[in-house]
């Protein structure tokens, strides 16, 4: 019996890895097409991506810097998801955790330096966390629809952080809004010298295996993926709704927060107005694309990675349209949450003498 | 006396400028509540809308053939919300979230591509303030009607219109009834799948005209993410009236005049991000009251043949 469950088990697996894929498949064939109508050759263009992200060590790196961010935000919007809260509000999030892990870095330079770097990602993820809860919180007590509310949380953190990088906190002699820089203990130092991976990328990865954890293997992750399948029927089980939602809002915030803070750390090393320039966004074709499945965030947030790194090192030499790689990260959602147009492919009448011809080698076997 | 009296009133002419794209595009999520689709897709809608007409406009040279462009433009990306939303039963949230990020890529690229620019599109000549003879005559609210486009008097016209459509016919009453119980609906031999494509239809032809004001005559270019967040707006006011188009006029005015508070105080001495702050504070706060009073749709994001009905 056992065998059969980890059978049917990994057939799930299988099924919603080989969805992902073909969702993928499609968008970047209906990307290229758009490539082909703008007048270039998609196929130069994607071998030029690919070839760009792996020819070297430092573009490797640059590919896996590029791609942390993307697998905080991915993980954000996935932890949400699992208790049925929409967290469209990751870029805000993103925003306040920076904020305050730069705020702490600068200010709170007295601290010892193992505390340093640890009071930064703490100020981070609690940023964040917060951000997130007040539209849990106001969904628990107004029944506000959280996607309102996190959206209009991104456009008010957005200004409100504009306006302290260019007034209170702003330091003297800089023309581009930003807060003054953090002492250097709170660095997070490079993992491979002289290139732009830091140890952002492994935290981002334990968080993934951290969360898989939780939520598939123990009590805690069980009672909110129950909450967000059927609210009433995990009341009635006797689940503590309200203290799943709220947990799980803060804990979704929290990890768009320390992406924002691993920014800051790892990258910029200050706030800078509009830094996270729509990663949060992006945060949300990740989440699609691994299926809502927490272990699968980084091979996608690895892929968005790979786009975002190529298309800036690229669109330096070509003259290529590469904006066109944003619309990949519409078209994957599109396709991941509606399965069926893509099944439905094999339905079309151009296949039907294929399927015919396999048809007949079947009754012929038979 | 007088400094005040002309205070109030370019904060009257502000606020109905500014609220303008808010109704039409509240008026236009009404259509699409009302046959039970959630309208998330307006920003992404907007935005198609606000870009067609540009183009539109800068293609034929003609204004008028832009509006047009524009409500095609976004009827069509409306239509790509109902086909996933109604035909392939994705969560209308998600549906619209990608409605959004489609609009925003799309328009993105097309400036991009058709005009080799990272922002703006060239210029277009922008509609003019529409006034008739004299009519800036009439004391005190003569000159804030003078200085409005011809779009004001097709808000006024849209809102009614929708209002004798939806309570005063009988394909309103139906359209009502598929939002509020689809499968009574489809029993009584409705084509509740028609209905949901044309309220959502609706819904981007409006927010594409929204668009449209906003590039073409508030502006008189398209810029990327022009809309910034109206479009979540205008469903906010849609809520707040609970679907009813001549609500969603008056919560659209109520959102106007803080979307105009940066034009009235810009020469008080206020830090202006937290004056742009505000219109999205206000849609937060407004998004926690619910009046009791007006009934809204009751099955929104279900369908005729859902197994939970």
């Amino acid at each position: 019996m056992g065998k059969l469950k980890d059978n049917i088990k990994l057939m799930n697996l299988l099924s919603k890895a080989g969805l992902s894929f073909l969702a993928l498949a499609v968008s970047l064939i209906l990307t290229g097409l758009f490539i082909l109508l703008c007048g270039y050759d998609p196929i130069e263009i994607y071998s030029a991506l690919f070839a760009q992200s792996f020819s070297s060590r430092s573009s490797i790196a640059l590919l896996l810097s590029e791609s942390t961010p993307m697998i905080f935000a991915g993980l954000a919007f996935v932890v949400g998801i699992k208790a049925g809260l929409v967290n469209v509000g990751v870029e805000g999030q993103m925003l306040s955790g920076a904020m305050c892990a730069a705020l702490v870095g600068a200010y709170c330079s007295w601290l010892p330096k193992p505390l340093m770097l640890l009071a930064c990602l703490g100020a981070g993820l609690v940023g964040g966390g917060l951000t997130f809860l007040l539209s849990g919180y106001l969904k628990l007590k107004f029944g506000a629809s959280e996607v309102i509310t996190s959206i209009m949380m991104n456009s008010i953190v957005a200004r409100i952080t504009e306006w302290m990088c260019n007034g209170p906190f702003k330091p003297e002699n800089v023309s581009i809004g930003q807060t003054k820089p953090i002492s250097q203990a709170a660095y997070l130092t490079a993992m491979i010298p002289k290139t732009k991976l830091t140890w952002a990328f492994p935290i981002a990865l334990a968080c993934c295996v951290i969360m898989y954890v939780v939520l598939e293997k123990t009590v805690i992750g069980y009672e909110i993926r129950v909450t967000g399948m059927n609210r009433i029927a995990s009341v009635v089980a006797g689940i503590r709704t309200k203290k799943m939602y709220y947990l799980t809002a803060f804990l979704a915030g929290s990890f768009a927060g320390l992406g924002g803070a691993a920014l800051v750390l790892g990258i910029y090393h200050r706030f800078i107005d509009g830094m996270t320039s729509g990663v949060g966004f992006v945060g949300i074709s990740v989440a699609a694309l691994a299926a809502y499945s927490p272990l699968a965030v980084p091979l996608s947030g690895f892929l968005f990675g790979m786009l975002e790194a190529a298309s800036t090192t690229l669109s330096r030499t070509t003259q290529a349209p590469l904006e066109i790689m944003d619309i990949i990260q519409g078209l994957v959602v599109v396709f991941v949450s509606a399965p069926h147009i893509v099944t439905s492919i094999k339905d079309w009448k151009l296949f039907r003498p294929i399927k015919r011809l396999f048809a007949r080698k079947e009754r012929g076997m038979a | 006396m007088n400094g005040i009296l002309a205070f109030i009133q370019l904060a009257l002419t502000s606020t109905l400028r500014m609220s303008l794209p808010i109704i039409l595009a509240a008026v236009g999520s009404a259509f699409s509540m009302r046959v039970g689709v959630v309208a998330f897709g307006c920003e992404g809608m907007m935005l198609m809308g606000a870009f067609c007409g540009v183009l539109g406009a800068l293609q034929t040279g003609s204004n008028i053939i832009g509006v047009l462009y524009a409500i095609a433009g976004g009827t069509l990306i409306s239509l790509l919300h109902a086909f996933l939303h109604v035909k392939h039963k994705v969560d209308g949230t998600l549906s619209g979230v990608c409605i959004n990020l489609l609009g925003l890529s799309l328009t993105e690229l097309f400036v991009k591509v058709i005009w080799d620019s990272n922002q703006y599109s060239p210029a277009i000549t922008p509609f003019a303030v529409f006034s008739l003879n004299g009519m800036e005559k009439i004391p005190f609210i003569g000159p804030i009607l003078a200085s409005q486009y011809v779009f004001f008097y097709i808000t006024i016209l849209v809102v009614i219109v929708s209002h004798i459509f939806m309570y005063r016919t009988k394909y309103g009453l139906r359209m009502r009834m598929v939002g509020d119980n689809p499968m009574a609906a489809y029993s009584l031999g409705i084509n509740t799948v028609a209905y949901k494509y044309f309220g959502v239809g609706m819904c981007g032809a409006l927010s594409g005209l929204a668009g449209a004001y906003l590039s073409m005559a508030m502006l008189s270019c398209f810029q990327t993410n022009i809309t910034s967040g109206r479009g979540y707006i205008a469903m906010v006011a849609c809520n707040l009236s609970r679907s009813t188009p001549l609500g969603a006029a008056v919560s659209g005015i109520f959102f106007g005049f803080f979307n105009a508070l940066q034009t009235m105080f810009q020469s008080v001495d206020f830090p202006s991000q937290i004056l742009m702050a505000m219109p999205y504070v206000f849609t937060l706060l407004a998004s926690l009251v619910h009046i009791k009073w007006l009934r809204g749709p009751t099955a929104v994001g279900k369908h005729y043949d859902d197994e939970s009905n």
